[in-house]
């Protein structure tokens, strides 16, 4: 089971590593700068942060010693005479996929970007940016549209699937030449009735993939959750209780049956329902769910946990939990009870098992 | 540092040549002069969508600050 995590927080990067007296702060990196998400590639052991400087932009930072040293490496970037003169504003979220070194990275506004030499150069995804249902991506968390989940197949490193708030499931099975919207069964609660099946507006908060069944998807989206058996071809709602707004999801890496969603009050209040931090979970396949208390805050918590605040690790047993207001809780029996840190941390943007 | 000119824009281009890494923390990737960078030139500050075509007088003195930002 995983015994370090990576916390990226509005004032830095906290790696957490479990000791006999708990998961406590082994290290902690870029004091007071944000960090908007970290990777561990488990391929060569590296980890990247990027960073989003408030004067200086968004840059990234690499490790291959676990953290002791960083380089800066190259930012993604939108090429020049790019359609529409974008500017990269964050990275949002950074995935290992190909070869060892190719790491992809997923921006604000929503490009997807390719690095083949561990983040020393980055490529755009034209394709998708190029997509002409671009013009109907819209902000969803920030002004602009962006890309918060890449999920590179296991089996295929060319069968790559992403999904942009607001603008849909995309998916290419060509390493992204052609890209395709997989967005059938889901619904926007928040459009025009006329609008309200439209691919390319939808707003998937948040999707995961089980590793060992890469065709099962979930989606944490802005008005239900969603499951897919069959590679996001065809998605159907679950019905949590306490609530189905929400931002993050986990999947099980080993059964495709379970994942964790930690719900929400609602979009237009972004905090726990009765001030109570739960998890919903599923065994099931989003049949039925359980809601998860034991050690989490069960009354006056404002605590919401962004998109990327949630991970399961490689085994299924631990999970960790970080909040805007800084609460960080992990699991080491698959959520039946949480532990919280007795650190008081910044507002956490996302969190990973490394 | 002491660079030729006849620009901020210019000025900054010399000294992007002999550090690289600056540049992307004083412009954005279309060029453009950073939202949350000002600059000052001869103790005047520039509005950030004019700066980097204002002329330098020889002897001009720039400065790249931080504006305020965040909290």
């Amino acid at each position: 089971m995983a015994d370090r995590a990576l916390v990226s927080t509005r004032k830095g990067l906290f790696v957490f590593r479990l000791t006999k007296q708990g998961w406590t702060i082994a290290s902690s990196h870029f004091g007071g700068t944000p960090v908007t998400i970290a990777l561990h590639d488990a391929r060569d052991r590296a980890i990247y942060a990027a960073l989003n400087h408030g004067h200086f932009g968004p840059k990234l930072h690499r490790s291959d010693d676990g953290g002791a040293n960083w380089v800066e490496v190259a930012t993604p970037a939108f090429p020049p005479g790019c359609e529409a003169n974008p500017t990269l504003k964050q990275v949002w979220s950074l995935a290992a996929g190909g070869q060892p070194g190719t790491i992809l990275a997923g921006g604000i506004p929503a490009g997807l970007f390719r690095s083949d030499d561990k983040g020393a150069s980055w490529k755009l995804v034209d394709a998708l940016w190029n997509v002409p249902e671009r013009a109907c991506w819209f902000g969803g968390g920030y002004d602009e549209a962006g890309v918060h989940s890449i999920l590179s197949d296991p089996r295929d490193a060319k069968h790559i699937t992403v999904a942009i708030s607001c603008g849909g499931v995309w998916e290419t099975k060509d390493a992204g030449a052609k890209w395709h919207l997989r967005t059938e069964g889901l619904y926007a609660a928040y459009m025009p009735p006329e609008q309200k099946f439209d691919s390319a507006i939808q707003d998937p908060h948040r999707m995961a993939q089980c590793g060992a069944d890469p065709d099962v998807l979930w989606i944490q989206h802005h008005n239900g959750m969603f499951r897919s058996v069959n590679g996001g071809a065809q998605w159907s709602e679950l019905s949590p209780p306490v609530s189905k707004f929400g931002f993050a999801v986990a999947a099980h890496p080993n059964d495709a049956g379970t994942a964790w969603f930690v719900p929400a009050l609602s979009d237009e209040r972004r905090e726990p329902v009765d001030g109570r931090v739960v998890v919903n979970r599923t065994h099931d396949g989003g049949k039925s769910f359980e809601t998860l208390t034991q050690g989490l805050p069960s009354e006056d918590a404002y605590d919401l946990v962004y998109r990327h605040g949630l991970d399961v690790d490689e085994s299924g047993q631990r999970l960790v939990m970080g909040s805007t207001t800084g609460g960080l809780w992990f699991s080491s029996d698959s959520g039946d009870s949480w532990n919280i840190s007795q650190a008081r941390l910044p507002p956490i943007y996302a969190v990973t098992f490394a | 540092m002491e660079v030729d000119g006849a620009t901020i824009g210019d000025a900054l281009v010399s000294i992007f040549l002999k550090c690289p890494q600056a540049r992307g923390y004083v412009l954005d990737e279309q060029g453009v002069l950073r939202k949350h960078v000002c600059i000052f030139l001869d103790g005047e500050r520039l509005a950030n969508d004019v700066a980097l075509a204002a002329p330098l007088r020889k002897t001009s003195e720039i400065y790249v600050m931080q504006a305020l930002s965040g909290g």
